[in-house]
């Protein structure tokens, strides 16, 4: 299998302090149509930076009817630049050569990816939250461009709702866009953040599949450096081709390792 | 035009009650593929009587297939679509495109159409799975009351909403925290509804973000002059009182729609109807605004038992006017009460005895499911229930 590329949702607008880690490929959140990152771009910027690098512009928002603003803006984009995409609408916008369907954690099996491959979408973001040899199905059964978050504080839920704002509303309580949470029984910690138009709640351990890096040549591979800090950023760009980065950042990858099950009776 | 009304069932009993009730259709699942792995849910030999009991009666079956497929859960996939298209269900639900892959590769005629798990917001999205084969959508409960006019005005796919039930957090189909907390598959059917759970947050108070409910009672007038074709309860694991109350509530409210005698005192009191079954505040949550802050709740769980059901009529004998009650809650002499049912409109009625199974006289009907006998002043029928008084 051939040996793809690894993308880089950056923490900074300024992409050219990844470019000393051989970086050249960027995932770009677009502004007013992405939600669950750090750096936010306009169509100017996303051009611009097309100029130098290979851009794919992220928009994981359901769109409603402001999915008819974005076919206003479409055909300003530069050519060259590929299109991530959640909500399917956009499929009758933007051209099928151009479009990653990324449906976050619900493509999880090779008919599925074969089946959107007979209708002409052949560049995929698979689920991360398979097992190692769910995956390795997968790439074996699969003959599209397949997408994978290798690294990232992954999102559990996205709600349309201002779940932060209303909280501080009901409690009086000055205004943040964000909580660190400790459910109460299992200890887990998750954090929940709030932009203008919803709010992501991601797991607070960095998803990293670097363990099984050798397994994953051939998929073009994902670092999101969203909601990381300074020191786990660095660590990731200095080590994502590592296997053992996994060991030195408080990274979690139970799923690789687990297939859980989903009913209760399975449960042992 | 057809205005249909869509009722859940965990299992045959409650799709009997949803049937008699005022469904047009009900949605149920298999042991396998659909996304309430913890209700009792169906055999296949379920689903046949329930299809020849729901066709006796001119109403439909959907039968959800509508999880997120693993590579392993595809092995009897085949299997079990044309078992469901042999003892021929009206419709499957579907999510996964492994699923629709399936139907169209096996060539089966049995139509499908698109959960609300696949979060459809705008027209675009409608368009992609009409060239799917998708003869209908179900869309995200978050779409306002103009993004369901502008899908409606410009496509003839059928659009079923949600009207009544519980809403999840997030965006159907979005939310994996479930996995990750507790370690079962939300969109395998496993969820744990972690989103109901409470967190601490390092303040002084907790933190709980559960959505209260849905309820459309009063926008259903509205939504009909948007010509939705189908309205969705939500609650395949509820009781059988709350599946009779909910469709009897809507189906009164819809009937009343059509025949042009809808009345803003009829919806007075079936929103109280409602109000009293459910176990949570309800709101019409996105229908004309995002819900804020009077949207959710912040402090865990806030349900209630709901002790309103007194008891199912098993039999009448309009000679003596006795019926044969089997008891759900507690009831005593000099209770006034209310019936109704199926073909039985809501009366009241002020119980003035009650007798044992051994025709002794008691005060109250106290053990649960006991079999009794009162005096009803009118005629009742099997099935109906009786209930306190709510007018």
């Amino acid at each position: 299998m051939q040996k793809k590329e690894f993308i880089i949702i950056p923490r900074s607008k300024e992409l050219k302090l990844y470019e000393q880690y051989n970086f050249n490929t960027f995932m770009l959140p677009l502004n007013n149509y992405s939600i669950g990152f750090d750096a936010y771009f306009n169509i100017d910027e996303i051009n611009e930076y097309s100029k130098k690098y290979n851009i794919y512009v992220i928009i994981n928002k359901f769109l409603h009817n402001q999915i008819y603003e974005f076919k206003k803006i479409y055909n300003k984009f530069n050519n060259n630049i590929k299109f991530v995409i959640e909500d399917i609408g956009l499929t009758e916008i933007i051209d099928k050569n151009r479009i990653v369907l990324y449906e976050n954690h619900i493509l999880s099996n090779y008919s599925s990816i074969n089946y959107l491959n007979t209708l002409g979408y052949n560049n995929v973001v698979i689920n991360n939250d398979l097992t190692i040899d769910e995956i390795k199905e997968i790439i074996s059964k699969t003959k599209s461009n397949l997408y994978y978050f290798y690294i990232s504080k992954n999102h559990l839920m996205y709600s349309r709702r201002l779940l932060v704002s209303n909280y501080n509303k009901n409690y009086n309580i000055s205004h943040t866009n964000s909580y660190d949470l400790i459910e109460k029984v299992s200890g887990n910690k998750l954090n929940i953040y709030e932009e203008n138009d919803g709010t992501i709640v991601t797991f607070d351990k960095i998803f990293c599949a670097s363990k099984y890096l050798g397994d994953l040549q051939s998929l073009n591979l994902i670092i999101n450096l969203s909601r990381l800090d300074d020191i786990s950023e660095r660590m990731i760009l200095e080590n994502y081709n590592n296997k053992s980065l996994c060991d030195l950042i408080d990274s979690d990858y139970y799923f690789l390792e687990n297939d859980i099950k989903y009913k209760v009776g399975d449960i042992k | 035009m057809k205005y249909e009304l869509l009722l859940p069932a965990g299992d045959l009993d409650r799709f009997k009650f949803a049937c008699l009730y005022g469904a047009d259709a009900v949605y149920i699942g298999g042991y396998n593929y659909s996304l309430r792995a913890n209700a009792n849910n169906f055999s296949l030999s379920e689903i046949e009587e329930a299809v020849k009991f729901a066709h006796d009666r001119n109403k439909k079956v959907y039968v959800t297939v509508n999880m997120i497929f693993h590579n392993d859960d595809l092995k009897d996939l085949d299997e079990y679509l044309l078992a469901l298209d042999k003892i021929g269900i009206d419709s499957y639900i579907v999510s996964d495109f492994a699923v629709i892959e399936a139907i169209k590769r096996l060539k089966i005629k049995t139509k499908f159409f698109i959960s609300t798990q696949k979060s459809i917001t705008n027209l675009e999205a409608v368009k992609f799975y009409k060239k799917l084969g998708a003869y209908r959508v179900v869309l995200a409960r978050e779409c306002s009351r103009e993004d369901i006019k502008n899908i409606k005005d410009n496509i003839d796919t059928e659009v079923e909403v949600f009207i009544h039930g519980a809403m999840c957090t997030s965006y159907s189909g979005r939310c994996v925290m479930s996995n990750y907390v507790t370690k079962r598959d939300s969109n395998r059917g496993g969820c744990s509804q972690v989103c109901r759970f409470i967190f601490d947050n390092n303040t002084d108070y907790e933190y709980a973000f559960s959505s209260k409910d849905l309820n459309m009672i009063d926008y259903i007038s509205d939504m009909m002059d948007l010509n939705i074709e189908s309205y969705k309860i939500e609650g395949r694991m509820k009781s059988s009182y709350y599946i009779a109350t909910v469709a009897n509530a809507y189906r009164t409210i819809m009937d009343n729609k059509i025949n042009g005698t809808l009345t803003n005192d009829l919806i007075k009191y079936y929103k109280k109807v409602l109000n009293r079954v459910s176990n949570r505040e309800n709101i019409p949550q996105f229908y004309n605004k995002v819900p804020g802050v009077e949207g959710q709740y912040y402090s865990g769980r806030q349900e209630v038992s709901n002790k309103d059901f007194l008891g199912l009529i098993l039999s009448y004998n309009e000679s003596t006017k006795e019926a044969i009650i089997e008891q759900r809650n507690k009831f005593s002499v000099n209770d006034v009460v209310e019936v109704f049912g199926p073909e039985t409109s809501v009366q009241k009625f002020k119980i003035e005895y009650i007798k044992n199974k051994d025709d002794e006289l008691v005060n109250s009907a106290s053990h649960a499911q006991e079999i009794v006998k009162i005096k009803i002043p009118f005629k009742v029928c099997e099935n109906d229930i009786m209930r306190v008084q709510i007018s």
